[in-house]
């Protein structure tokens, strides 16, 4: 919504004749009585319209005080806003409060005879945030009426205003800000409170007053409307501020709170002369150090506390390794064993065994439900133990944390938490750089967030890890998320000091939540939604994904064979990873299975793992009723292709499956945000990184 | 110095919840509330437990990409009982 040349708002319909009325506007806090005034100063006299553009409701009325010696009613216009904290709007219902304000300070100015006040309703129960709304609408030069509400409930809170009565503490507020404070309990319209606000709102509209010392340093450019001449803005952040805007704002902020500290302290010190001048006024924040205080003590220590984080981490590796690691074995067995045997038998009874239905049944869709029935203890421990620490308020303490680290290595603070959403999914991590103020910084992040390592990788290290290294598999699995911090720090210096030295490092100032014991009935709620949209979510994609697989695997590449009847490496399938295969024996895994499987990992990562029980299943068949488990399969071919270091080879599969491209939805993503060349440049670059580190990892690790 | 500078530095440097923040700096949980807010208006400062500045949804049905996100909610839930302090 522009803030100028706002079309203005609706009002009440006059009487041929009648006089332009007084425009008061009602504006104040959510919850602060606002409506119930002006349902008390107008009655019956109202109608709901839109705010113009919007389709934000606004009430409108005509508020009637009648005056002595027979003269005619004073009339006035007036609107119900929408409850907002600030001027600075972040909702559509707040722009509308704030665009109103401004016109009526535009108009009210510019055209005699048509008067507008602003009726700001304050909440007595609490004064600074209540100044911080007066201080940001007296700065419009909005003729100004205060009225204060809660005062009911002011008496019983422990502040320096409940032991006053209403109309001391209306009169010590307005000797402090200098206009005209009104108490007002608008459930009764006869009260005089509302005969009172009545005449304040004639007289300031015939004779404005001035808020005493509001003198604020800078202008306030809160519309983040450029001004003439300017260069183009960049794209902008939230609040739409940039560069010399913000600085301005900055500035402005910190005289409006010098203001309003000040004021809260004039009015404290009126009302509690005993206070000692110039102290902080005593808060019923308790001085001693509670439980919180003791545990950030050590969380929160710049010492202590990333150790603490990579010790919790290491736990919930451990933790889904040894839970979670024998039930995928369990379920990878009992689908593969018994259930593909039983099924295939069924088939056969009904005279389609050994056909292509047999086979797009047994190893197409089972083996794709069966995959991702694998899954699902995996996501559930995750889920849980990540439930646990979320709700705890203990990964906000994390992020504090990492972010001294992060600037203490020079890079972005406020780059991190789309980083530490990438490690859940890429894909919302790209939504999250939104939050980052400038183009650069966010291309700068949406290079980096490839290389966290998602949820969705860890299937693979959670395989491959379990077959080949099971009593260590939990450390194994967190080598990977530190490599991947590594690759992080190490690209986002790289870049830095590279193609982004113009970005400049900012902190990231993050309000942590409190610490709370979190509920296992709303844990398991959670749990269980969560691997159920992931069941369902990516379950759709792997099954639709290996059925593909499955159909490449059973048309044959050249005349010899029909289809359904063609060895994987006389397929289309095995042609193309036969193709690709030898670019990755250097890397010690060279072979058809673990080429196709990362093929099939451009669709989702979490398709490796089924590639590869599909891949082994068609190949290699069998009885069954004693098929081997994958894990079994995965060490023959590995060995086989690394000349008998499967392990090294394994170690370098993982860090390939790391770094290199991410799925193509998160390909998608980034060529959306930022342009084709930026995200082909970054898909060569990590693949060739992939492949180097792959390689490294190889012919080291195979030479210990 | 103001509040709106003892706040952000403090919360910068030694991090913390609304109310140690008010608590070191003697000031009013209103007044704390206030700066934090306006901080947050205009773009430098993140509160967790408000979701990410794409707006992802806060509660228990979050979806699994948001798994691990320090910016989840994890405000009062259903049944959740707030550590003292």
């Amino acid at each position: 919504m522009s803030c100028h040349g706002t079309a203005p708002l609706p009002l009440p319909v006059l009487a041929p004749g009648a006089a332009a009325p007084t425009r008061v506007l009602l504006v104040g806090g959510p919850n602060v009585g606002k409506s119930t005034l002006f349902n008390a100063l107008t009655g019956a006299r109202q109608h709901t319209t839109n705010a113009p553009g919007t389709t934000v409701e606004l009430a409108t009325g005509s508020w009637r005080t009648a005056v002595a010696g027979g003269r005619p009613a004073v009339q006035r216009a007036v609107v119900d806003l929408p409850g907002t904290y600030s001027l600075l709007a972040r909702s559509a219902d707040e722009q509308v409060s704030a665009d109103a304000v401004r016109e009526l300070a535009q108009h009210a100015g510019a055209q005699a005879g048509t008067p507008g006040v602003v009726v700001l309703v304050l909440d007595a129960t609490a004064l600074a945030r209540s100044l911080y709304l007066l201080a940001q609408v007296a700065e419009t030069g909005v003729p100004v009426v205060v009225a204060l509400t809660m005062l009911d409930l002011a008496a019983a809170t422990g502040s320096p205003t409940s032991h006053v009565p209403p109309e001391t503490l209306a009169a010590v507020l307005e000797g402090v800000v200098g206009v005209p404070v009104v108490p007002v309990e608008a459930r009764n319209r006869a009260d005089d409170g509302v005969l009172e606000l009545a005449r304040a709102v004639d007289a300031v509209a015939a004779h404005p007053r001035q808020v005493t010392d509001l003198n604020l340093a800078a202008p306030a450019p809160s519309c983040g409307c450029a001004t003439a001449g300017d260069p183009p803005a960049p794209a902008p952040a939230r609040s739409g501020m940039v560069g010399a805007d913000l600085t301005l704002e900055l500035a402005h902020a910190e005289a409006l709170f010098a203001w309003v500290e000040q004021a809260v302290a004039r009015v404290t010190a009126a009302l509690t002369p005993d206070a000692a001048p110039g102290d902080r006024p005593a808060t019923s924040a308790s001085p001693r150090r509670s439980f919180s205080d003791r545990v950030d003590g050590v969380l929160l220590n710049p010492w202590a506390g990333i150790p603490v984080f990579l010790a919790v981490v290491w736990v919930l590796f451990e933790l889904t390794t040894r839970v979670a690691a024998p039930l995928i074995d369990l379920i990878d067995r009992l689908v593969s064993g018994p259930v593909a045997g039983g099924l295939t038998a069924l088939l056969g009874a009904v005279g389609l065994g050994d056909t292509w239905i047999q086979g797009f049944l047994v190893d197409g869709l089972l083996a794709g439900i069966g995959t991702v029935l694998t899954f699902v203890p995996v996501i559930a421990v995750m889920f849980a133990a990540l439930g646990v620490l979320e709700d705890s308020g203990y990964l906000a303490r994390a992020a504090f944390v990492a972010d001294r680290a992060m600037r203490s290595l020079g890079l972005d603070g406020r780059a991190l938490l789309p980083l530490i959403v990438g490690f859940g999914c890429n894909l919302p991590a790209f939504a999250a750089t939104r939050t980052l103020p400038h183009a650069r910084q966010r291309l700068l992040t949406g290079l980096l967030i490839p290389l966290t390592s998602c949820s969705a990788r860890l299937t693979v290290y959670i395989l491959l890890a379990g077959a080949f290294f099971p009593r260590h598999a939990g450390t194994v699995i967190f080598g990977m998320y530190v490599l991947s911090v590594l690759l992080v720090l190490g690209a986002g210096l790289l870049l830095r000091r590279t193609a982004f030295r113009d970005v400049h490092a900012g902190p990231l100032i993050l309000v942590l939540p409190p610490y709370q014991h979190p509920h296992l009935r709303t844990l398991g709620m959670s749990v269980r939604m969560r691997v159920g949209a992931f069941v369902v979510g990516a379950g759709k994609l792997i099954v639709a994904t290996m059925l593909v697989v499955w159909v490449l695997m059973a048309l044959p590449a050249s005349g010899q064979h029909t289809i359904g009847d063609v060895p994987i490496k006389e397929s289309v399938y095995g042609e193309i990873a036969a193709g690709i295969a030898p670019v990755l024996a250097p890397a010690g895994f060279g072979n058809e299975h673990a080429a196709a499987a990362l093929m099939t990992g451009f669709v989702a990562k979490e398709v490796v793992v089924g590639s590869f029980a599909q891949s082994f299943a068609v190949d290699e068949p069998g009885d069954p009723s004693v098929a081997g488990s994958l894990g079994d399969r995965l060490r023959d071919t590995f060995d086989e292709s690394s000349g008998g270091h499967g392990g090294a080879a394994a170690l370098a599969f993982m860090v390939f499956v790391l770094a290199y491209t991410p799925c193509v939805a998160v390909l998608a993503e980034q060529r959306r945000l930022f342009g084709w060349r930026p995200t082909a440049s970054a898909l060569g670059v990590q693949l060739v990184v992939a492949w180097a580190l792959a390689v490294a990892v190889f012919q080291v690790g195979s030479r210990l | 110095m103001s509040a709106w500078a003892d706040v952000l530095d403090d919360v910068a440097t030694r991090g913390g919840t609304p109310a140690q923040v008010a608590g070191r700096l003697r000031l009013p949980m209103p007044l704390v509330l206030a700066v934090l807010d306006h901080a947050e208006r205009l773009g430098v400062l993140a509160v967790a437990g408000q979701g990410c500045g794409s707006g992802c949804p806060t509660g228990p049905d979050l979806p699994s990409g948001c798994t691990g996100c320090p910016l989840v909610a994890s405000g009062p839930r259903l049944g959740n009982r707030r550590i003292p302090g």
